[in-house]
């Protein structure tokens, strides 16, 4: 069997994705300061990367699994400091599991 | 909230202010609310329709499962002793007759499996079933008894009146409100409710593992034929050593019946320092030579991830509140060996104790406490409370299942291996190769910190 890149393996996934509002917020500038960016290494869906060209944060909500990592490992997401905002999408929308 | 009650005392009509805020817009006032239609939602919401009460079952989902991925199985003793004679109305996937555990390393593995025919008679021990197929039964079997459920509904916080939960407020774009004497958190491992309303602390990192899975689709004879089982037949692996790449953690495979379910799983505190993505370890272990042919022309069909709670008993929260009661994984009970009854018997213990306040109509700590007095006497609490030491032991012996599984291959290899020395001298060879990879003192001192643990 052959190795999926992330882009392909959230392909098989089903989404509804709520395109407009982000269900988690992150400040890109404030990130900058991060010591860790451990999100940047930890997220099972590869949502959050480092633009070393520019310097700064990229994430992207759609094809987020919902997991919860980030927010376990972010300290400001955790504690939702301001600019930073950790939710579960709303009205059902993201990810839906199929087959358990 | 706080302000509006604040408001409220400052003129002295609290109790009218916010009556008039709640009630105008609220249709009706329930008995219950569940947030979150999981094991133990669900369970929950049976027990208590089927005592007569007016229950509401909001779930963030379009459907029961759609939000959640893993593993995974039942144990059909629990079951069993809920919902009797289960296996004729739930969907399963196949009958479990098959368990292993490989202790693997890079080149090899030690291969521990046991299968009996007397697994596959009722009263059965372990069926393996899709998270969905489970939770849409149990769902079902909840509005049957009589409970109303809502899909697509996400609980945004609890309300309060005073200290005592009197409602939910539910999350744009439905923006609305509904009441109840008793709001029941089944909200899962990332349970933001409790958090929010200051119910439980702060999720730390050490306290939930982080597990990715993939499926795959093979032919039900291909599954068969790979695991040797018979028809209808399962097998659980659990995989231990090599899939966590030199952390503390497991993964699996589950077979169902027409897909097989790969799962790996270490501690988020672990992933955030090593630099390692879970599906890094997917992709390693499908790359195993004894994995590869399991799952060769597999198509994988589903990718997903998942936190579970593993801080065991002190990462349990107070489990009772005036008016609100926390149950599942939101309150930490789960474990290895029951998956998910601990989660149902919690649905069905809070159950009871939501009965038994209805019928004093006290709505107080008073009668929802024997909900906890349940737990405590079960084998829940006595399961997880002898399992107490382990989370922090998994921390403080972080090379544990890496150096041990590698140990016990390297033992397995040289015995198996014939040499041309005399026996004894065979021994001693054997003892001085082990004794380099751990100091003995040293090895000793972690067999009794186990079995200390494990008791």
């Amino acid at each position: 069997m052959k190795n999926l890149s992330m882009d392909d393996r959230l392909a098989v996934n089903r989404f509804d994705s709520d395109d407009h509002n982000s269900h988690i917020i992150v400040d890109k500038t404030a990130c900058k300061t991060c010591p860790h960016r451990a999100c940047t290494f930890s997220c099972p869906a590869e949502r959050y990367k480092w633009d070393t060209v520019n310097d700064v944060l990229s994430f992207d909500h759609v094809g987020c699994l919902e997991c919860g990592n980030c927010r376990l490992v972010c300290e400001r997401l955790n504690q939702g400091i301001e600019g930073y905002s950790w939710n579960y999408p709303r009205h059902g929308k993201g990810i839906i599991f199929r087959e358990g | 909230m706080l302000k509006d009650w604040f408001a409220g005392v400052k003129k002295g009509t609290s109790q009218e202010i916010i009556a008039e805020k709640y009630y105008t817009t609220a249709v009706k006032k329930y008995d219950a609310i569940i947030a979150g239609a999981g094991p133990a939602g669900a369970t929950a919401a049976y027990f208590m329709a089927r005592e007569g009460m007016d229950v509401l079952l909001l779930e963030r989902g379009p459907y029961p499962g759609a939000k959640t991925c893993g593993g995974s199985s039942i144990i059909a003793e629990h079951v069993h002793k809920l919902f009797p004679n289960f296996w004729e109305e739930l969907e399963y996937e196949r009958l479990i007759s098959h368990q292993a555990y490989w202790i693997m390393t890079e080149d090899d593995a030690i291969q521990i499996a046991y299968r009996s025919t007397r697994l596959s008679d009722a009263p059965y021990n372990r069926f393996s079933v899709r998270r969905v197929k489970l939770y849409e039964w149990l769902v079902k079997k909840a509005t049957a008894a009589g409970a109303t459920v809502r899909f697509n509904h996400h609980v945004s916080e609890i309300l309060y009146e005073g200290n005592q939960a009197v409602g939910v407020r539910i999350s744009k774009p439905q923006d609305c409100i509904y009441v109840a004497n008793i709001i029941i958190l089944a909200d899962g491992a990332n349970s933001l409710l409790a958090e929010k309303a200051g119910l439980s602390r702060r999720v730390s990192a050490h306290d939930l593992s982080l597990y990715a899975k993939e499926t795959i689709a093979l032919p039900a004879e291909v599954i068969e034929e790979r695991f040797s089982l018979p028809a209808g037949h399962g097998a659980i692996i659990g995989l231990i050593g090599y899939p966590t790449a030199g952390f503390n953690g497991t993964a699996s495979i589950h077979t169902f019946r027409t897909s097989i379910n790969i799962n790996v799983g270490l501690a988020v505190a672990d992933i955030a320092q090593a630099g390692i993505t879970p599906h890094d370890l997917i992709d390693r272990l499908k790359a195993h030579q004894y994995i590869k042919p399991l799952i060769k022309d597999g198509i994988t069909t589903e990718y997903g991830a998942n936190v579970i709670p593993e801080g065991g008993y002190f990462s349990i929260p107070e489990l009772v509140h005036p008016g609100s009661m926390i149950i599942g994984d939101a309150a930490s009970l789960v474990n290895g060996v029951h998956g998910f009854s601990l989660a149902m018997w919690s649905g069905f213990f809070a159950a009871q104790a939501a009965s038994k306040a209805k019928k004093h109509r006290d709505f107080s700590v008073k009668f929802l406490r024997l909900y906890q007095q349940l737990l405590d006497e079960s084998f829940v609490m006595q399961d997880l409370r002898a399992n107490a030491p382990q989370a922090k032991w998994l921390r403080d012996v972080p090379y544990f299942f890496d150096l041990y599984s590698r140990v016990a291959n390297e033992a397995a290899y040289h015995i198996t291996k014939v040499y041309t020395i005399p026996k004894k001298a065979k021994r001693h060879y054997i003892f001085k190769k082990i004794t380099s990879m751990q100091p003995i003192g040293k090895m000793l001192k972690d067999a009794w910190s186990f079995l200390k643990v494990i008791r």
